[in-house]
């Protein structure tokens, strides 16, 4: 590694201060039971005597920093084998930085494996002093269809006049598309979904998944090509539905059903 | 009343942002408030509820530092359980300053036909992956930094809150570099700050200067918060800056 600043004492790979190189494998791994992103040290490789005496004897020992740009996260984890974070702290990638720190304060620092200009040298290291490093690297995390996943497959419309009632059609690829009759050039489910959001599922988007459910089962084939089929399938299994479209729509979330939901916001307002 | 925050679509996100080459979608920006025909929400409940009264204050130049200050407080407690990736979400920022904030924004920045497309991109987008982003957001600055120095252990959960907004300077020096996303360095610089408010605008300036140089050759998020502490002492002592505490 080639560094633009100046450690005060040899560190391993940087530049060629010390003779020898370390080199770590990591795997990551996703947990869907546990929603949580594994890294796993695979293996740390040092082939240096001096570097080895050191972390044998636990003088110094490896650390690890992960840091998450877009969630500005960062975990430090000491000599640890298997780490993981919680997946809803972290996204798209990370910087990983793995570096060998001193654990003692007034270690004596010196070895015939330092570059011939330290002229034998002796150096004094303190705890977490950074005595070997590598090059950052940027993983990325493995993706998963996120949380709000339902709500990227309904598409909404306006019907063009207002005698004409809710229509939904999942005859489409990407959407399911919901046709509401407008209101003096008002948009009554924007405003609906803000302030009694239960209640608008219950007017638009169950019959909407219900509607999703019966075309599953007349036209299976057709329905596991659309985009939207991925996201109900996967929210909702086919092993886990009753076969009754109406109650397979209510089931879809988790928790309470929107019954209740819309009583409750209702009841509270 | 507690009212649920609708979140844009993508596509929707997308065509905002392509404000520059359309007149229309331009003007709105001077406007005060955002015509909605331009806003298509996702439409299904989401996790996250504002109250409808909230009010965001602004202040005026002389007090805007104390009226950032209440408006963090008050966006984090609405939004205390968002989680990092939810906080990572642009179309939630878009939606907030868009619709819900969008009024605030205007004032807070002072939009309007003069102003750049840049700042418009700044203030109520969410472009990038970097710190700057989460940072130059009207709303998800506001967040951001009630959630690095929120501290539940401490009396006033806030205190650190109150004077991470108390200087401009510590705002931009503190928490837009990499070490201000370290929660055992930004909680142990503002407890020295804290300690000793006599310190100058140059003495900071100074003591992030060398925090960053050390964090070139030690990993700070490895330190305890004591030893980030005793760090910034030795930083002070070698750099004749006289410390309390």
């Amino acid at each position: 590694m080639k560094t633009d600043f100046s450690f005060p004492h040899p560190v391993l790979g940087s530049n060629d201060d010390i003779e020898g190189k370390f080199n770590v494998n990591l795997s990551i791994t996703r947990e869907p039971e546990t929603r949580e992103i594994v890294f796993k040290f695979v293996k740390l490789d040092v082939n240096n005597d001096y570097f080895d005496h050191l972390l044998n004897k636990e003088l110094a020992g490896p650390f690890v920093k992960i840091y998450c740009s877009s969630t500005l996260n960062t975990w430090t984890f000491y000599n640890q084998a298997t780490m993981k974070i919680n997946e809803d702290e972290i996204i798209n990638h990370v910087d990983i930085d793995v570096r060998i720190l001193s654990l003692v304060d007034g270690l004596e620092y010196f070895h015939e494996s330092f570059n011939s200009q330290y002229g034998k040298q002796k150096f004094i290291v303190n705890k977490n002093d950074v005595l070997g490093t590598l090059d950052k690297e940027r993983v990325p995390i493995p993706k998963e269809d996120e949380k709000l996943g339902l709500g990227n497959i309904f598409k909404f419309k306006t019907h063009d006049n207002s005698d004409k009632a809710l229509e939904v059609d999942a005859t489409n690829d990407e959407y399911i598309e919901i046709t509401y009759p407008p209101l003096n050039g008002e948009h009554p489910h924007t405003y609906m979904f803000k302030t009694y959001p239960w209640t608008a599922y219950n007017i638009f988007i169950l019959p909407a998944l219900e509607e999703a459910f019966r075309f599953i089962d007349e036209q299976k084939e057709t329905a596991s090509q659309f985009k939207w089929f991925n996201v109900i399938d996967k929210l909702l299994p086919e092993k886990e539905r009753t076969g009754n479209h109406f109650i397979d729509a209510q089931i879809l979330l988790e928790g309470e059903i929107p019954l209740l939901k819309s009583y409750k916001e209702i009841s509270k307002n | 009343m507690k009212e649920n925050i609708q979140i844009l679509s993508k596509e929707c996100c997308s065509q905002l942002l392509d404000f520059q080459s359309s007149e229309d979608l331009r003007k709105e920006y001077n406007k005060a408030s955002f015509n909605t025909k331009h806003l298509e929400f996702l439409n299904i409940p989401t996790d996250y509820y504002i109250d409808k009264n909230l009010e965001l204050p602004t202040g005026s130049k002389k007090d805007r530092s104390t009226a950032d200050c209440e408006s963090s407080i008050k966006i984090f407690q609405e939004l205390k359980n968002l989680t990092p990736v939810q906080a990572n979400d642009k179309r939630l920022w878009l939606s907030l300053t868009h619709d819900r904030f969008f009024s605030y924004t205007i004032r807070r920045w002072g939009i309007d036909s003069s102003t750049s497309a840049n700042t418009i991109i700044d203030r109520f987008f969410f472009e990038g992956a970097s710190i700057e982003t989460r940072m130059r957001n009207s709303i998800s600055r506001l967040w951001w930094a009630a959630k690095l120095t929120y501290d539940p252990n401490r009396k006033d959960e806030f205190e650190l809150t109150k004077l991470l907004w108390s200087k401009q300077d510590l705002f931009q020096g503190l928490v837009e570099r990499t070490f201000g996303t370290y929660e055992n360095v930004v909680k142990a610089f503002l407890q020295i700050y804290a300690d000793n408010n006599q310190l100058t605008e140059d003495q900071l300036r100074d003591l992030y200067k060398s925090l960053n140089s050390i964090g070139g050759v030690k990993l700070l998020s490895a330190l305890s918060y004591k030893e980030v502490k005793s760090e910034l002492q030795l930083i002070a002592n070698h750099k004749n800056i006289e410390l309390y505490a």
